[in-house]
């Protein structure tokens, strides 16, 4: 008997499956970011016709129920994520103030010039 | 005080964000004092500091969006080093500074006998720093003790003085509050000999107001756990 969770999990993986591709195509990501969240939405895929496949992982780290473990699953991945995006916003952080630094100087050598005199 | 030849390669950096209220008073200051290279780095203020600043005979870096102080001071310093200079200061732009202090600033410099002086304003007893924010700048000096073994009495003054040899080997990366536990934690990484020299900080309601509230401390703190975990 099809679970009506296990219609949403199908054909949302396929919506999103199909979203990434579109973008893939579309050069807005690229292979490896592709290929990682097409792994996902096909194992959403994949779980939700066959939630089987859960109680295998779940009981391989001996956790009771199988919700439990893609819980604890997911909260450990978005942390990683939120890790690796935090870092990426500092490194932008970074980058743009380099960008601000060397208009400043450039502008600063403009006047000099401008004026003719020099610093010391 | 000081000879005219080591002042033509001394550069004053300060960091300006919205300071036309102030800026003209500490350059003239500094001016009156014989530091003519003054280089002052608008980090992104819309009103007249640029302007002021530039009209006051200060050499004026634009930063055309707000960076925050420790990407402005990095870079004046950068500015300095490019010019040729042999000694750069970092000094605060809400005139809580004297101009008055830095011939004891650079002496221990000039003297060969340190990298890098920093001011305290409790070498000296000064007794007018507002309660609760003496006790976070105290909170803050063992923190940096703590964390990076640099022994100072006021861990947060922005009155400092570096050899040529100490500002190249500086890089601010922490753009905003956090940059001054950085520039200690430079030091020491990079060996530097360091001095506190005893200056007076004028509280005047205006730059107690204008200036960061003691309630940033906490963001401070945060930050530079964040970069000591994560880097």
């Amino acid at each position: 008997m099809v679970q009506i969770i296990q219609f949403v999990g199908v054909a949302f993986g396929i919506f999103a499956l199909l979203h990434v591709y579109l973008s893939y195509r579309k050069s807005v990501i690229r292979t490896y970011g592709f290929l990682f969240w097409a792994l996902i939405w096909l194992s959403t895929i994949v779980v939700s016709l066959h939630p089987d496949v859960l109680q295998l992982i779940a009981n391989a780290f001996e956790i009771q129920r199988s919700i439990d473990a893609l819980i604890y699953l997911s909260i450990v991945v978005l942390f990683y994520l939120i890790f690796k995006l935090y870092l990426r916003f500092d490194d932008l952080e970074r980058e743009s103030t380099k960008i601000v630094r060397m208009i400043a100087l450039a502008e600063a050598e403009k006047e000099t010039k401008g004026k003719g005199k020099g610093h010391a | 005080m000081i000879k005219t030849e080591i002042l033509k390669k001394t550069f004053v950096v300060i960091a300006a964000y919205y300071e036309e209220k102030t800026i003209a008073q500490v350059l003239a200051g500094l001016h009156k004092e014989g530091y003519k290279n003054t280089i002052v780095v608008d980090d992104g203020s819309t009103d007249t500091t640029s302007l002021i600043a530039r009209k006051h005979g200060a050499i004026v870096l634009k930063h055309i969006i707000n960076r925050g102080q420790g990407a402005a001071l990095q870079t004046g310093i950068s500015y300095a080093l490019n010019h040729g200079a042999t000694m750069i200061i970092t000094f605060d732009a809400d005139g809580q500074h004297q101009a008055s202090d830095l011939p004891n600033v650079l002496q221990p410099i000039i003297d060969g006998n340190a990298d890098v002086c920093l001011g305290s304003r409790f070498r000296n007893g000064q007794s007018n720093v507002p309660l609760f924010r003496k006790l976070l700048l105290k909170l803050g000096v063992l923190l940096m003790r703590v964390m990076y073994g640099i022994r100072l009495t006021d861990s947060h003054n922005g009155l400092r003085a570096f050899s040529r040899n100490a500002a190249a080997q500086l890089h601010i990366t922490a753009d905003r509050m956090e940059h001054a536990s950085e520039i200690l934690e430079q030091i020491m990484r990079h060996k530097l000999r360091y001095l506190e020299i005893p200056v007076t900080i004028k509280y005047t309601p205006y730059s107690l107001h204008h200036g960061q509230s003691s309630w940033n401390a906490v963001n401070i703190a945060f930050q530079m756990l964040k970069n000591k975990l994560l880097r």
